[in-house]
């Protein structure tokens, strides 16, 4: 079976009930942060030790009983971890855990749930976190790939997709780069559809 | 083929689904505000089980739980008592606390308005609504403890993970306002409840459902202000490319519903931060309204604020807006153990003209007619003070008093009564469940009615109990 469209099956079972293929699953919010990090370059793959705390929105705290002593973010370094190190606090999940559909941590969950709704474009699009990563992403690609826009876009779609773009998307990219800067493509990339529903 | 290019369906995750009828496929007007994207998501508006007045709710939550006798429920007896042990069979004293003796309240409590209705002299400005309120005195809880009595109050039950009313809301009646949640939470600056989100989440049901939380300054929700440094061109500029990149790939996986779902989530973002931008922009208020709300007073800045911005939410279409008045420490809420009486001067203080200043606004536009307001906190306070010769009270989840007004409420009255000092709540006991029944009556939901499928169960807002209290009735 593939992922693959069939207009044939798709025409009689557009919801795909009787599983004529696999079905697109977005990856959890575990493996897009994880994703992010290792695409921008700065993940750091260290095992074991204790828990760390990723920066949250000042506006996040508000919310809680005590906003002045409740969280006190890990140095970068270790913000950068893989999400699995990420502390879970049953009284201040990270947002950015949350709005992407963290099961609720307070009990046991027998699947996790896939909601699609606008805090989430919200905190992947304006969020802290994914701006920053950007902003290494870019680097990344000035580094990896030279001067050249067609060469840096040819590698994000490699590093961020594991493929080369179209000429379509090149031809998109590269208009988009006339007027603004690689770290907003860069945020365009970690947004991307197919970067969370990966082929 | 056109159908499924043209349909799809929209899943919200937990066994929900509506139809979408967002054509993401054509080339005009993909970022104009749709009609028919309106109308398509699981908030879509949808028609209560049978009419009804009230189409919003406002919850003015009174956190850390206010005491009764010195707010709602004269107790002329506690002048008699007072300075004397309590010798009923009811257990007082919380966690321990230490137990003093009955306490008269040091407010006076006057008749106000047509109906007579009694209100103490911390609310002059609410009391001049009297003939609005309808006070229930007869309320009671099943716990004591703050956390779960404002998850009590909030979910229907004690524990963590069960929607909250305001979920439940959303869920049943959807939002006439897709650019904005449905379900909006505004915390006091000093903190929020014990558990957080767990009084506003949406438990086992989408996440769509749970409640969004405001901040009370800057933005109101979180990233919902462009990034530092990113112009407003390159921001949409960037959500073009999104969208057209993210086009291309819908269109070799026409079918994925997800993927059309989290392309429109984008353009909601989008108008979010304009909309929600909008209503707590206070500028275009003039200086009487800023006036009314005490905006420019310290004490009622904060609260006065909320209470405006909820004004300017329930305009747009929010269904429920709940305002938590005090968080964080103890004397920080309304949790008055150690001097409940200047404790309750404080709160009652922030929060008495601002509230006065929604309900006359409220009225000023029309809203009144549709608006549904809920008063009270998760419990109230004991008629003894803690310890002997202190004013403070301890928690008292025997019998409390809330208050509702608006659309549908038959005002100027007070419905059940608790003891003669106010400890128990013995005449027309209402339980939290049939408030929230109660509640749901109001908003034209059937509360048996109202069910969500999870774990093999049609679940409840009111689990097994609840009946509806028919005297609040309009």
């Amino acid at each position: 079976m593939s992922k693959q469209a069939n207009p044939e099956y798709a025409a009689k079972d557009p919801e795909n009930r009787l599983l004529w293929r696999v079905p697109y699953t977005r990856l959890s919010v575990e493996a897009i942060r994880d994703s992010i990090l290792a695409v921008s370059g700065r993940l750091n793959p260290a095992l074991y030790g204790p828990s760390m705390l990723p920066e949250i929105p000042a506006a996040a705290l508000e919310g809680s009983s005590d906003p002045d002593k409740i969280w006190k973010a890990s140095e970068e370094d270790e913000q950068s971890r893989r999400t699995v190190y990420v502390l879970l606090k049953r009284s201040m999940v990270v947002p950015m855990l949350e709005v992407l559909d963290l099961c609720d941590t307070a009990r046991s969950a027998a699947k996790r749930m896939t909601t699609s709704v606008a805090p989430q474009a919200l905190t992947l699009y304006n969020g802290g976190f994914v701006n920053k990563q950007a902003r290494y992403f870019a680097w990344r690609l000035v580094n990896e790939a030279g001067r050249d826009p067609a060469r840096q876009i040819e590698r994000a779609f490699r590093l961020a997709l594991a493929r080369p773009p179209t000429d379509a998307e090149r031809d998109a990219l590269l208009q988009f780069l006339q007027e603004e800067s690689l770290e907003q493509m860069a945020r365009v990339i970690f947004n991307l559809n197919e970067f969370v529903y990966p082929d | 083929m056109t159908q499924s290019r043209r349909r799809f369906l929209w899943e919200a995750g937990g066994g929900f689904a509506s139809l979408a009828l967002v054509d993401l496929l054509s080339r005009d007007g993909f970022f104009a505000p749709r009609a028919e994207a309106a109308g398509s998501g699981p908030l879509s508006a949808k028609p209560p089980h049978f009419p009804a007045k009230a189409k919003r709710l406002v919850f003015l939550f009174m956190n850390g739980a206010p005491s009764h006798v010195d707010t709602f429920d004269p107790k002329p007896a506690l002048a008699k008592y007072n300075g004397s042990a309590y010798k009923g069979p009811l257990t007082v004293g919380s966690n321990g606390r230490p137990v003093g003796y009955l306490m008269q309240s040091p407010f006076e409590f006057r008749k106000h308005g047509q109906s007579g209705l009694e209100i103490s002299s911390l609310f002059p400005h609410t009391a001049r609504f009297a003939d609005d309120l309808c006070v229930i005195r007869s309320l009671h809880t099943d716990t004591a403890a703050h956390a779960s009595g404002c998850l009590q109050m909030n979910t229907g039950n004690v524990s963590i993970g069960k929607p909250s009313l305001g979920s439940w809301l959303s869920y049943g009646l959807g939002t006439p306002n897709e650019s904005l949640p449905s379900f909006v939470v505004m915390t006091d600056p000093r903190g929020g409840p014990i558990s957080g989100p767990s009084n506003w989440t949406a438990g086992y049901m989408p996440a769509a459902y749970q409640g969004t939380l405001f901040r009370s300054t800057g933005a109101p929700l979180l990233d919902l202000a462009t990034p530092a440094g990113v112009s407003e061109r390159t921001q949409r500029g960037g959500l073009d490319l999104l969208a057209e990149l993210n086009r291309r790939h819908l269109a070799a996986h026409p079918q994925e519903s997800e993927l059309a779902a989290r392309v429109y989530s984008y353009e909601l973002a989008y108008r979010m931060q304009t909309s929600a931008a909008e209503a707590v922009d206070l500028d275009q208020e003039t200086a009487a309204t800023r006036e009314m709300y005490g905006l420019d007073h310290k004490l009622t800045a904060d609260f006065g604020r909320k209470c405006l911005i909820t004004r300017r939410l329930l305009e747009k279409g929010v269904r429920f807006v709940q305002l938590y008045s005090g968080g964080g420490h103890i004397e920080d809420t309304w949790d008055g153990h150690t001097d409940c009486i200047s404790n309750h001067r404080l709160h009652a203080g922030e929060t008495d003209r601002p509230i006065a200043a929604l309900m006359a606004d409220l009225k000023r536009t029309g809203l009144w007619d549709e608006t549904l307001l809920l008063w009270g906190g998760e419990f109230g306070r004991t008629p003894t003070g803690e310890g002997v010769g202190k004013p403070g009270r301890d928690h008292n989840w025997y019998g409390f008093s809330m208050w509702l007004a608006g659309a549908g409420v038959k005002g100027g009255q007070a419905i059940g009564a608790t003891d003669e000092i106010g400890f128990l709540a013995v005449e027309d006991r209402c339980h939290v469940s049939d408030l929230h029944a109660t509640l749901l009556h109001l908003m034209g939901l059937d509360h048996t009615r109202l069910t969500y499928f999870h774990q093999g169960m049609n679940q409840r807002l009111t689990g097994v109990r609840g009946s509806v209290v028919k005297k609040v009735l309009a």
